[in-house]
């Protein structure tokens, strides 16, 4: 008796079904930029995957570049959590963006094993809308911990790493190295790497500071 | 009246009894041993043994100093539990408690069932304890401490029990017991059986009056016991160690008892103190705090290891001792309906908050707090993130750095592009510091938008960065 060859086809383990993706379930959150939406797979920012974020230096913009995502975040009364920033974040500049005092939070971390363990614990919790994250140094192994630990969750999830180790392999979905334009009000933001999409460069000309009082 | 009393001979040794180890309670100077236990006395340990002796015999012998302080705390333990099964019932120290049997008649309408519901709980404990019964608080004692097991509502049966006591078991000083054992009064009913008039005579007023209250013709008042308002228990361990993971067990079993506490007076507790003593160094104490108030044994034991594990312990731990500080009365309105799937999104978010703040320390999260003032480095901080956050208005004005820099730096190179500006900020006037700057957001050579300002001296500073 023959085996139908359908059956057959459907037993080979060298068979990869595209319902086998965990990519999947990712949503994405509007960056508020349209260009970048087109370019992002999720249409957004994906929740659920860590995106890594090569920033060469702090004011160059790559704040503007999650603004949107922050105020969705509170806008849907979901906690939006600092860990360990350069310096703290002006509570007058929050307000600015419209992210209320009572849904911001910073955290302050002693030591680089306290700083994963706060990351993980707020990464995987579903009270939480979106973290921040500052990390001075790279850590493949700490990323990849991290990384299981937001899968669990749908909370957005941003780490801001130095700019030393962009060629380093990383487990983060989503890497992207920012770049200031020398004299431009502009952000370069090149996408390193993205799960289900295409990677390219484009840059970003940032909204004005104040668009109705400019000299 | 009808009174139940349970004599527990070996509540301390019952209390530190463990399946593998032998164990024995010491007393006095120089140590003898006061009480072995079971498997002890198998290996030839008895009491009035020295502890030489006692080790010789048994060499995994574990010995526990006796101490009436925790034989009378374990014993207030048990009575706040029976209080639930049994209750108007008042303490005997150190190692009896007395139930008023015939105002429990509606629970148990015979003496025997609530022997049987008070033997189980013991079994369930793994204490050992004889019951008796009496008409009178002194009867019902002296019954239980004999060891006979009457439980009944008869009065005749419980007195033909009493006569039968030899005198030697009753607690009156050994002068006395002597005393009539000379006399020929062997048994309670032979001394009942004398004249009152000759007794007293013979033996003085007070052993006659003792008497009547055995028999319960004359009052005798007791007071009765009522659990504490709050929790204050402790345990020490068998064994010392300072490995978290052995600490668990224990530290969880205390943390059950103290989630029954809760239970009973619908209250939860929101601040604890657990206190890990050492045996020759000062206990080292930690406060467990929760946002909210928690009942549940689970959350407060996974706080308790968050900050065991942010700490080091000096020296190894031999017990725990566990308070609550202060209680809150549990809310009805905030139970759960039955299709609840679970916490809360603000619950959620309240158990990240205390979760981490055991780890990190009281201080490591904070939340903004505005202060009206006009000089940006004054107007607003960020405070620990303790109390609720107070909302306030949504404010609009010129555009703020999301980056201050404080204190500011001087600006070294001319900026490559204006961006705004600018924009006079005065005041601090009235206390001292008084400030007047102009300030305006440029655009610097290596790409940074900045926040710049020009003070009165006409030096320039970079005073935040807008991310």
């Amino acid at each position: 008796m023959s085996v139908h060859p359908r059956t057959q086809l459907e037993q080979d383990p060298r068979l990869w079904r595209a319902s086998q993706q965990k990519a999947g379930h990712c949503q994405g959150v509007a960056s508020g930029f349209e260009a970048l939406d087109q370019l992002l797979a999720t249409s957004g920012w994906p929740q659920g995957a860590l995106i890594e974020c090569h920033s060469p230096l702090n004011g160059i913009g790559e704040l503007q570049l999650f603004a949107h995502a922050m105020h969705q975040c509170v806008h849907s009364e979901a906690a939006l959590f600092w860990v360990d920033p350069p310096h703290a974040p002006y509570p007058p500049a929050l307000e600015g963006m419209g992210l209320p005092p009572k849904h911001c939070f910073m955290v302050r971390t002693g030591s680089r094993a306290d700083h994963i363990w706060t990351l993980e614990q707020l990464l995987g919790s579903s009270a939480v809308g979106m973290v921040m994250g500052w990390s001075r140094r790279r850590d493949p192994a700490a990323l990849r911990r991290l990384q299981l630990a937001l899968e669990e969750s749908q909370t957005l999830g941003v780490l801001i790493t130095p700019q030393e180790g962009t060629s380093q392999a990383s487990p983060a979905p989503m890497r992207l190295a920012l770049d200031a334009v020398p004299g431009a009000n502009q952000l370069r933001v090149t996408l390193l790497r993205q799960r289900g999409g295409q990677a390219g460069s484009r840059t970003l000309t940032l909204p004005p500071v104040i668009p109705h009082q400019t000299v | 009246m009808l009174w139940l009393y349970l004599h527990l001979p070996s509540l301390l040794l019952d209390h530190h009894q463990t399946s593998d180890v032998p164990v024995a309670l010491t007393t006095g100077t120089p140590p003898v041993i006061q009480q072995p236990d079971e498997q002890a006395r198998q290996a030839g340990v008895q009491a009035g043994q020295s502890m030489a002796t006692a080790r010789a015999l048994c060499p995994q012998l574990t010995l526990i100093p006796f101490s009436e302080d925790r034989q009378t705390e374990l014993l207030e333990q048990l009575a706040a539990d029976l209080y639930q099964l049994a209750s108007p019932l008042a303490l005997w120290p150190p190692d009896g408690i007395l139930i008023r049997a015939d105002r429990l008649r509606h629970l148990y309408p015979q003496p025997e069932d609530l022997a049987a519901v008070l033997a189980k709980h013991l079994s369930q404990n793994e204490l050992n304890g004889h019951m008796a019964t009496g008409t009178s608080p002194r009867m019902a004692r002296l019954l239980a401490r004999h060891g006979a097991c009457i439980c009944t509502r008869d009065p005749e049966t419980m007195l033909q029990a009493l006569h039968r006591l030899p005198v030697t078991v009753t607690d009156w000083p050994a002068r006395v017991r002597q005393r009539l054992t000379r006399m020929g009064l062997q048994h309670l009913e032979d001394l009942l059986a004398c004249c009152p008039a000759e007794l007293t005579s013979r033996l003085g007023p007070e052993l006659y009056d003792d008497l009547q209250r055995i028999l319960g013709r004359s009052g005798d008042p007791v007071q009765e016991f009522h659990p504490r308002a709050a929790f204050h228990q402790s345990l020490t361990l068998t064994r010392e160690t300072r490995n978290t993971d052995q600490l668990q067990s224990p530290l969880g079993h205390l943390l059950g008892n103290l989630e029954t506490f809760l239970r009973q007076r619908q209250c939860r507790c929101d601040r604890l103190s657990l206190t890990l003593h050492h045996p020759d160094r000062a206990p080292t104490s930690l406060e467990l705090e929760t946002s909210r108030g928690e009942t549940r044994a689970k959350t407060f034991l996974e706080l308790a290891l968050l900050r065991l594990a942010a700490i080091n312990l000096p020296d190894d731990v031999n017990a725990l001792s566990l308070a609550t500080e202060r209680t809150v009365a549990l809310d009805a309105t905030e139970s759960h309906d039955l299709f609840d799937s679970g916490e809360s999104r603000q619950q959620a978010r309240e158990t990240l908050l205390y979760r981490l703040r055991a780890r990190l320390g009281r201080d490591s999260i904070q939340s903004p707090g505005r202060t009206p003032d006009p000089r940006p480095e004054r107007c607003a901080h960020w405070q620990p993130a303790r109390q609720r956050g107070t909302s306030t208005p949504p404010r609009s004005g010129p555009a703020r750095p999301f980056w201050l820099q404080q204190p500011p730096q001087p600006l070294k190179r001319p900026p490559v592009r204006w961006l705004n500006g600018p924009e006079r900020i005065q005041g601090g006037w009235w206390d001292g510091d008084y400030v007047r700057r102009d300030y305006y957001i440029a655009l610097l050579d290596n790409g940074q938008r900045a926040w710049l300002f020009r003070n009165r001296q006409d030096q320039w500073f970079i005073h935040g960065w807008f991310g």
